[in-house]
């Protein structure tokens, strides 16, 4: 069989490897398993592919898949059309947008992701017990208690509290990297309201319709079982001795930047999506107001940061939340997903610490590694991140979404001297690692003319309820401006579907193996 | 069912039913001024639009706000109708136009979609955001009746999704009670406006004699803004008079759009309700009065009594109705 060259192939004309590719090994060489899906592409006539793309958009947007865009951001626009709303009001509704090529994960690698995974929040799930009750991880000397106890979602009012089943993360997303060899390595834990998971969901139901026979050639593992398993979690968190428990999910409003997913995961579970003036406490118990009266709520899926929950325990200036639902959680009246207080657990400064906990509480090897990490309230590590700004990533330990960090080799010197000098102030607030160039994946770029390579990540949700189950694939995000390295969709990132291919490998696709 | 969900599908269903209904006496209005007297400068039936709608003084702030002179100064017929046309269809600020309508119903659907179905809500999210591109005003331009019809059927189609799609429970029950109490409220409306403006007066004169000045194509419009048109013909095969559309239009038992039709379908929905949550309303007892009425009266007694007077009471049963649900079912 004929070498397959990416220069063939007329979309790929362009094509540079800048970092680890998922689709080929070097420039003349497609990975076996990507084979059949690059015969495809080599073959669809641009024009079609626009097409598609274009249907694939239409029904994002139609079906109201956006999240809400805040303050200005007109330079990371990527429509003409957006850019305009984009300065006239401050928040805009956008779609993610949508990459059409698949990212595909061959059978062994995700299992080696899968055990990692499961592994990774069995002991952080272990660690934030330990935190609330007997603090053993502090008193062996293994995670710094200043750490813990300095860490934002630290919440002291859950200290002796029993929570059903101690578990706190029922939902959590773990991101992933791939570094230059390939290894997957764990970016960030998100243990508090990771979101996300309606776009793998809605990704696969839009792929389906725009390129259905792209699926011809592999067999690809479903994700739309989500809901169903995620029911079952909930339901689970009920206090215990709660039969056929009334689940709720709780969303900050039509308003916030990931309702549809709250709105979406509520009508696919079958249950009520509340706002926490749809919810009040009488005589210790959480009830629903309904055109018929009151009703009772047993466990609420929360959507809503720890901060918002509760205005008389949290912030008081909150209208999200409902007066009293700390206490009803405290006394065993209601169970909550996720608990509250992990947040203590996917603090940026406790990240370092995450293998030691595995070998801590499991007593294994970590099979997952983590991005070496920097620790600036080690005097020495922080002399080294201070004197080489310009080569790492700095993040705040408490931000999320993209927001806060500097990535060293596209900053500024104004940048760079901003964080030297927030570093110096607060050195618990920032962590540093070394810039490391994410995979990337065959992306369309230039409305559908060409394919070029950019730079994506992973993000895996895992539920904890009876067993440890993690959703086949995830949400994969694509850094779409060439060259960036942050996929975070506040910040102009996209998605792409993610396949998790079943172990037997498709025949087209063994064919290839031979180059 | 959440009070706060109910009173989104209650709001969803009286804004896509008003959206609709707009566009229906819209498309008619502009029909009838194609064929005007065109010595006669006067906007007759988009004017019965505007004054159905008290928009009169939106639309001449509009003007000004546009820096246009006020309506009749220095615009041919053409333009001014064009002006009024386009204010009702995409004015952003009064809260009347069709846009607006449908901004405030998507909304709505927006914090409720998983009560209604997923098709439905991206039904209605599928016009709002046509609305709000630049092709709508293309298409406006190109040729206002041919938006109008569309968005006509593109309100009937959400409609048909609920009917077809949404099981008969407490939601479709409260998008039942919104959308025909709001086709009473409007039918009221449009009534009340074709009758007392300007191209037609009625007036009771004597016992049993009843006196009316009109045309035939005033009449005919009424029917055609309520899509009664052919339904009448097939009905009554006579000429169109004020006594027959009146009759058909408030008291007609089969009619779809006629108002005893849409107060018996909400009745039903009401109690529907009630029968489900172990109380009945005051809302039910209102509607069951007036839809008594309807049922029992003849087109004599309402010129006897007077059309005014009965449209000005559907209103205001149409008011308490809307407080008494609000009572019941929003606020728990």
């Amino acid at each position: 069989m004929a070498l397959t060259t990416c220069t063939e192939a007329k979309l790929f004309r362009d094509y540079a490897i800048t970092a680890f590719d998922e689709m080929f090994t070097s420039r003349d060489q497609v990975r076996s398993h990507y084979k059949a899906l690059f015969d495809r592409f080599s073959q669809l006539p641009p024009p079609d592919i626009e097409r598609r793309s274009r249907l694939a958009d239409g029904m994002m947007r139609q079906q109201g898949i956006t999240f809400t865009v805040y303050g200005r951001h007109s330079k990371e626009s990527t429509g003409k059309q957006t850019q305009k709303q984009a300065t006239r009001k401050s928040a805009t509704e956008r779609i993610m947008p949508f990459d059409p090529i698949p990212r595909l994960v061959p059978a062994h690698e995700w299992d080696r992701i899968e055990s990692g995974l499961c592994q990774r929040v069995r002991a952080l799930n272990l660690f934030i017990h330990d935190v609330y009750h007997d603090r053993h991880i502090l008193k062996d000397g293994i995670v710094p208690p200043e750490l813990v106890f300095g860490a934002s979602g630290y919440r002291r009012e859950m200290n002796g509290i029993r929570v059903p089943h101690d578990i706190y993360i029922h939902v959590s997303g773990i991101d992933l990297i791939r570094d230059a060899s390939g290894e997957y390595l764990v970016l960030e834990d998100n243990c508090r309201t990771p979101s996300g998971v309606s776009y793998v969901l809605k990704n696969r139901e839009v792929m389906k319709q725009a390129f259905p026979f792209l699926f011809e050639d592999y067999s690809v593992r479903p994700v739309d079982d989500y809901a169903a398993n995620l029911l079952s979690v909930l339901q689970y968190s009920a206090p215990i001795g709660v039969p056929n428990p009334n689940v709720v999910v709780l969303t900050p409003g039509a308003f916030n930047s990931a309702y549809y997913e709250h709105s979406f995961l509520a009508r696919q579970m079958g249950v009520q999506l509340v706002e926490g003036r749809d919810l009040v406490l009488d005589n210790g118990g959480v009830f629903m107001r309904t055109t018929r009266g009151l009703e009772r709520v047993d466990v609420i899926y929360r959507r809503v940061d720890d901060d918002y929950l509760d205005p008389l325990c949290f912030r008081r200036d909150s209208r999200l939340g409902v007066a009293g639902l700390l206490g009803a959680y405290r006394t065993g009246r209601l169970g909550m997903a996720n608990a509250i207080g992990p947040g203590v657990a996917d603090d940026k400064a406790i990240y370092p610490f995450v293998p030691e906990m595995i070998r801590y509480y499991l007593r294994e090897d970590p099979i997952l590694k983590n991005v070496e990490t920097y620790r600036l309230t080690v005097p020495s590590q922080k002399q080294h991140v201070l004197a080489n700004l310009d080569k790492l990533v700095v993040k705040a330990v408490d931000a999320s979404g993209g927001y806060g960090m500097l990535i060293g080799p596209a900053s500024t010197a104004a940048q760079r001297a901003e964080f030297h000098a927030k570093i110096e102030a607060n050195p618990r607030g920032y962590i540093a690692q070394p810039t490391i160039m994410l995979s990337q994946s065959p992306t369309i770029v230039d409305g559908g003319t060409r394919i070029e390579g950019r730079h994506i990540d992973l993000r895996p949700f895992v539920l904890y309820g009876e067993q440890i189950r993690v959703l086949p694939g995830g949400l994969t995000r694509v850094a779409l401006p060439r060259g960036s390295l942050v996929v975070n969709s506040s910040q102009g990132g996209g998605s792409k579907d993610t396949w998790v291919l079943r172990s037997a490998a498709p025949a087209s696709a063994q064919q290839g193996a031979g180059i | 069912m959440l009070s706060r969900v109910a009173e989104n599908l209650y709001w969803i269903s009286r804004y896509v039913e008003r959206a609709e209904g707009l566009s229906r006496l819209m498309e008619d209005a502009f029909c009838m001024e194609l064929e005007a007297d065109t010595h006669v400068n006067d906007l007759g039936p988009l004017d019965n639009v505007l004054q159905m709608l008290s928009a009169h003084k939106s639309f001449q702030r509009f003007e000004s706000r546009e820096e246009l002179s006020l309506l009749g100064s220095g615009y041919s017929m053409g333009e001014q109708r064009e002006r009024v046309l386009r204010f009702l269809t995409f004015d952003r600020t009064s809260g009347v136009s069709i846009r607006e309508t449908v901004a405030r119903a998507r909304e709505n659907a927006r914090g409720t979609q998983e009560a209604v179905s997923g098709e439905a809500w991206s039904q209605l999210n599928k016009l709002y955001l046509y609305l709000n591109h630049p092709r709508a005003n293309e298409r406006f331009t190109a040729s206002p009746p041919s938006i109008l019809h569309w968005i006509r059927r593109e309100c009937i189609l959400f409609a048909a999704i609920i009917d077809g799609t949404l099981p008969r429970t407490e939601a479709y029950h409260f998008l039942q009670v919104g959308r025909y109490i709001e086709r009473v409220d409007m039918l009221s409306r449009v009534i009340n406006v074709h009758c007392y403006s300007s191209t037609a007066t009625l007036t009771a004169s004597g016992p049993g004699g009843v006196e009316v000045s009109f045309s035939v194509s005033h009449w005919a419009s009424l029917l055609r803004g309520t899509s009664a048109y052919e339904a009448y013909l097939q009905q009554a095969q006579e000429r169109v008079d004020p006594q027959g559309v009146l009759r058909y239009l408030l008291l007609e038992a089969e009619f779809p759009r006629s108002m005893r039709f849409a107060v018996a379908r909400c009745l039903e929905s009401l109690r529907c309700l009630a029968s489900g949550s172990g109380h009945t309303t005051d809302a039910e007892r209102h509607l069951g009065r007036l839809d008594s009425e309807l049922h029992y009266m003849d087109v004599n007694d309402l010129f006897q009594r007077g059309v005014d007077h009965f449209l000005v009471g559907v209103q205001d049963v149409c008011a308490a109705v809307g407080r008494d649900i609000h009572q019941a079912y929003f606020r728990s």
